[in-house]
């Protein structure tokens, strides 16, 4: 079987499928790529993903596996037929999978599945991050994601006030 | 299978021993251009340290992709909306704009086309407020008249009791004179069309009274401030129209739409059609179509008037006398209405060509005031 050796920021290798591995977008380019400049078709590829630690890269590729028979969203799905993935209901693998996850692996692990091009990892995670929105105050939302308000002057009074057109009735 | 995923734990070293050794490997294997495009000497901490890069993007100390953001906002749900526009800047600007909002409806499987008229060349600023609005309540893109040619009773019968007039008010004497015909009696049957989804084959049908339909547009989604963002627009009203053939008789149909106040003693706008049968004119039993619409520009007139607009009143009125006439009489169903229907449309916000609607509506447009050379009126 054909494998792919993925190395993570912090050096830790993984042997994968290439099957598996061409399920994420990122790592099908990469793959393609070294086929056409290497001479030695059976040469194993190595791909160095910088951005993204071993622990992060390892859920990756744990949640790849998992789906390995989906199948695969393109990138622009919902640019192509309007049928957003609101039906693909989450499984409960995926509500086990992320359950223990605090916020912050949660956000790397977005960056991940954004940069490895995994729209379905993606998707679920940024489920994730929008159910901590989910009935929260905006001073609680504010919290919850250390962001600062940068309003200037009466703005933020000026947009609650906007925000009367949609509670009006 | 599952061990065909592999974590090879190259020692438990530091983390630039653990690059090296991955180096010393790779140089063995493999020839030079298998390097990936990125060199492992750019080794970018993606986690900001005190939260560094664009507030709004950077949530909880990491910093998004400005469509990552756009991903999770699409998510939030309709009433959690104005909290978000007022978290930061970044994300009431994201919240304004059209690309997430249609990302929004997309996941929904809402099909943006049918709102794509209403949000060119409009307030680009505030649209996020109609978007919302039809996202709640579908104003965009729906029939005002939830019930437009009566419910189908046999249909309903077997899930849920459905009142055939629901919706429709009528005085108590008015109760027996009416009925839901499933196929239409004594003329055409109804065109395929659909309507909004709905593909009614039935219809109300009197020979002696009348009903009335109150739409509230404020409890439908559609409130004074939100008309001013639609400007200009208009509401467009319309039905099917047919009578009997078999019977000789004679009267009268009538309809009658009004623009209501709050109170619903004053009428803002109204419309009146009306059709006559006699002994000696046959009816041809064939639907006709018939549609009218109520204007608004951005003219003061059309302003005020969406200031004072609650109600759309949809009457139905007909009577009639058989030769043989008596005044408890079976029915006889001989003026027959469908597919009533109201709805909102946007209108072409820069007259190009002046017609002569546009002339008469440019001239009283005291905010653009660009077409008076070309009126002719």
């Amino acid at each position: 079987m054909a494998l792919v050796r993925v190395i993570s920021s912090d050096g830790a290798a993984f042997l994968v499928s290439q099957r598996l591995a061409k399920r994420s977008g990122k790592l099908k380019t990469e793959i393609e790529t070294f086929r056409k400049s290497s001479d030695n078709s059976e040469a194993q590829p190595e791909i160095r993903i910088v951005t993204i630690r071993a622990e992060i890269l390892r859920l990756v590729l744990q949640w790849l596996q998992q789906h390995q028979n989906d199948p695969v969203l393109p990138a622009n799905q919902n640019e192509q037929d309007g049928r957003g993935d609101a039906e693909m209901g989450q499984s409960q693998w995926d509500r086990d999978f992320l359950a223990p996850m605090d916020l912050g692996i949660v956000m790397e692990l977005i960056l991940a599945a954004n940069h490895l091009e995994v729209k379905g990892l993606l998707d679920i995670t940024c489920k994730l991050v929008e159910s901590k929105i989910t009935g929260r105050t905006v001073d609680e939302i504010r919290t919850a994601f250390k962001l600062k308000s940068d309003f200037k002057g009466n703005e933020e009074e000026q947009t609650r006030l906007e925000n009367r057109w949609c509670v009006e009735n | 299978m599952s061990r065909r995923l592999r974590s090879q734990t190259v020692g438990s070293v530091s983390k630039h021993g653990n690059q090296a050794v991955q180096l010393k490997l790779q140089s063995s294997t493999f020839t030079s251009n298998s390097v990936p495009e990125e060199t492992p000497t750019k080794n970018v901490n993606v986690v900001m340290e005190g939260g560094g890069g664009v507030n709004g993007f950077n949530l909880n100390g990491i910093n998004l992709p400005e469509h990552v953001v756009e991903n999770i906002l699409s998510y939030v749900s309709d009433q959690d909306i104005p909290n978000c526009r007022v978290v930061c800047r970044k994300w009431k600007h994201l919240l304004s704009g059209k690309y997430l909002w249609k990302l929004r409806f997309q996941k929904r499987g809402v099909d943006w086309n049918e709102i794509q008229s209403f949000i060119t060349d409009r307030d680009s600023t505030n649209m996020w407020a109609l978007l919302h609005s039809h996202m709640c309540h579908g104003i965009l893109h729906k029939n005002f008249i939830s019930n437009p040619s009566g419910h189908s009773v046999t249909y309903y019968s077997l899930f849920c009791f459905k009142d055939g007039f629901e919706g429709w008010g009528m005085e108590a004497a008015n109760e027996n004179r009416w009925i839901i015909e499933e196929q239409p009696v004594a003329c055409s049957p109804l065109p395929n069309s659909p309507l909004f989804g709905r593909v009614d084959q039935c219809c109300f049908a009197t020979c002696f009274g009348w009903k009335t339909f109150m739409v509230d547009l404020w409890d439908e989604g559609l409130t004074p401030a939100l008309t001013k963002l639609l400007l200009p627009f208009q509401i467009k009203c319309s039905q099917l129209f047919s009578t009997r053939v078999d019977q000789q008789y004679t009267g009268f149909a009538k309809w009658n739409i009004c623009l209501l106040t709050g109170d619903q003693n004053t009428i803002i706008r109204q419309l009146i059609g009306r059709i006559g049968v006699n002994f000696s004119i046959r009816p041809t039993g064939e639907w006709q179509k018939r549609e009218w619409v109520f204007k608004f520009e951005r003219d003061d007139l059309s302003i005020r008037d969406l200031e004072n607009m609650r109600y759309v009143q949809f009457f139905h009125h007909g009577i009639c006398y058989t030769e043989h006439m008596i005044e408890e009489e079976p029915h006889n169903g001989a003026f027959k209405f469908s597919h009533t229907c109201v709805t909102i449309e946007g209108l072409p916000d820069e007259q190009t060509t002046a017609g002569l609607g546009s002339i008469i509506h440019s001239r009283i447009d005291g905010r653009r005031g660009k077409l008076r050379s070309s009126c002719r009126v």
